[in-house]
């Protein structure tokens, strides 16, 4: 009799700590009233997602400055480089050329694009490009041929070669990829290249253009 | 009996916790962004600036008449600074230019500094006859030559002698005017050539050209 007094009391004592418990935690989660003790409610809920990334372009991509030389013969066309670690080749090889104008000043150095990502630690960062313009001054226009990442390619993954992303046909969208850091940041760069055309003789000035990178999860 | 109903009422509280757990909606998802686009702007900075000192092409002090059927020319050539001219035959119908040696031409000299070893296109363009300004016949600037070498395929002209213009009279050249010429910079970046040219009596009158300056030009195009 005392033993069944006590398991009653326990059984009382158990439900009440149940009943507290439920009560505690439909009240942190948004829910105040009475319920009838075997009968249950809904609760609403949410969650934000947050993927968005900080992206800061720290320096733009810029060929710096240099000479272009016409084809007398209007057939030959010039491309330079600039890969993305700032190295800058022109084109003097054939008729049509471009010189490296070697000036110091700060919007004449060769620069490729700086790219500062702050995400989630130790992620993989898909990166791709799309929506090219062409430098463009007046009626003039260089076009861009390539542009060209540090970032590993789909098919070479971690520790892969530098991508080399050719612009052609319209399709320039390869994708390179890379993992955030411990403290969730990526830094890579992008250079590119850029070709004169036949039968022009450019003036001097600034040629501006640019493109779209996409970078997700 | 009672100890068995309580169990049970335990249980279905639990069992009614965790239908209410499993029953939350989740409806009110904020996403804040999905891919980040960032656009990137390219530049490039284009100097073919052509540094560029040139001296007048100077025909000198002449004595000069034109004669209604008689053309006389007179040339000084590239780096030239004696004028070869053409003082007639005495005829009375003959036109004449006569140098003078006290006051000796000059052909222009153009020095272009730009990059190094690299070839330079020159042209010329809207001549403008030598004019006194008064209303005089003009001397007929009827040449334009250099010494340039031509260009490769695309180039009209003689290495040396790449000028040679139609004027306002046709008669007085038959040159064309995309004649081109071209020459390489030094290893710093330095092309000197010179431009010499050839002025002509005018045709259709008997004129004792009045004395004066008589000032004309011409457009010399360079270009990379």
């Amino acid at each position: 009799m005392n033993t069944n007094k006590k398991t009653l009391m326990a059984g009382i004592g158990a439900v009440a700590l149940c009943t507290m418990l439920y009560a505690a935690h439909a009240y942190a989660a948004g829910f105040v009233g009475d319920v009838e003790s075997g009968s249950f409610f809904t609760l609403d809920s949410q969650a934000v997602v947050n993927n968005s990334l900080s992206i800061t372009v720290t320096t733009p991509l810029q060929f710096g400055t240099f000479g272009t030389v016409k084809d007398p013969a209007d057939t030959d066309t010039a491309t330079a480089s600039l890969t993305p670690a700032d190295v800058f080749t022109g084109d003097t090889g054939g008729a049509a050329k471009i010189i490296d104008a070697g000036l110091t000043g700060a919007g004449d150095l060769h620069r490729s694009a700086t790219i500062t990502v702050a995400a989630f630690p130790d992620t993989q960062l898909f990166v791709d490009y799309s929506g090219v313009n062409n430098l463009v001054n007046g009626a003039q226009t260089l076009t861009v041929a390539t542009l060209q990442d540090n970032l590993n390619t789909p098919n070479t993954g971690v520790g892969g070669v530098a991508g080399n992303f050719t612009l052609g046909n319209g399709t320039p969208y390869d994708q390179g990829n890379a993992t955030t850091t411990a403290g969730g940041a990526l830094v890579f760069h992008i250079g590119g290249s850029f070709t004169t055309a036949a039968a022009t003789t450019y003036l001097s000035g600034l040629y501006s253009g640019d493109f779209d990178m996409t970078i997700s999860y | 009996m009672k100890l068995k109903h309580f169990k049970t009422m335990a249980m279905v509280s639990a069992i009614a916790l965790g239908v209410g757990l499993h029953a939350f909606k989740s409806d009110a998802a904020t996403v804040l962004s999905g891919d980040p686009v960032a656009n990137i702007p390219i530049t490039g900075n284009v100097l073919n600036t052509l540094d560029i000192v040139a001296t007048q092409l100077n025909f000198g002090r002449v004595a000069a008449i034109a004669k209604t059927a008689d053309v006389a020319k007179a040339t000084v050539a590239p780096f030239g600074v004696t004028l070869t001219d053409d003082p007639g035959s005495g005829n009375s119908a003959n036109a004449r230019i006569a140098a003078d040696s006290a006051t000796p031409p000059a052909a222009s000299t153009v020095t272009i500094t730009g990059f190094a070893n690299t070839p330079i296109f020159v042209s010329y363009g809207t001549v403008v006859d030598l004019d006194s300004g008064g209303g005089a016949t003009d001397l007929i600037l009827a040449h334009i030559t250099d010494n340039l070498g031509t260009g490769g395929a695309g180039f009209v002209g003689v290495v040396g002698d790449n000028g040679d213009w139609d004027n306002a009279n046709p008669s007085y050249g038959t040159g064309v005017a995309t004649d081109q010429g071209t020459a390489t910079t030094n290893g710093s970046g330095v092309l000197t050539f010179s431009i010499g040219g050839t002025i002509a009596t005018q045709l259709g009158a008997n004129v004792v050209y009045p004395n004066g300056t008589y000032v004309g030009s011409f457009d010399v195009t360079v270009s990379y």
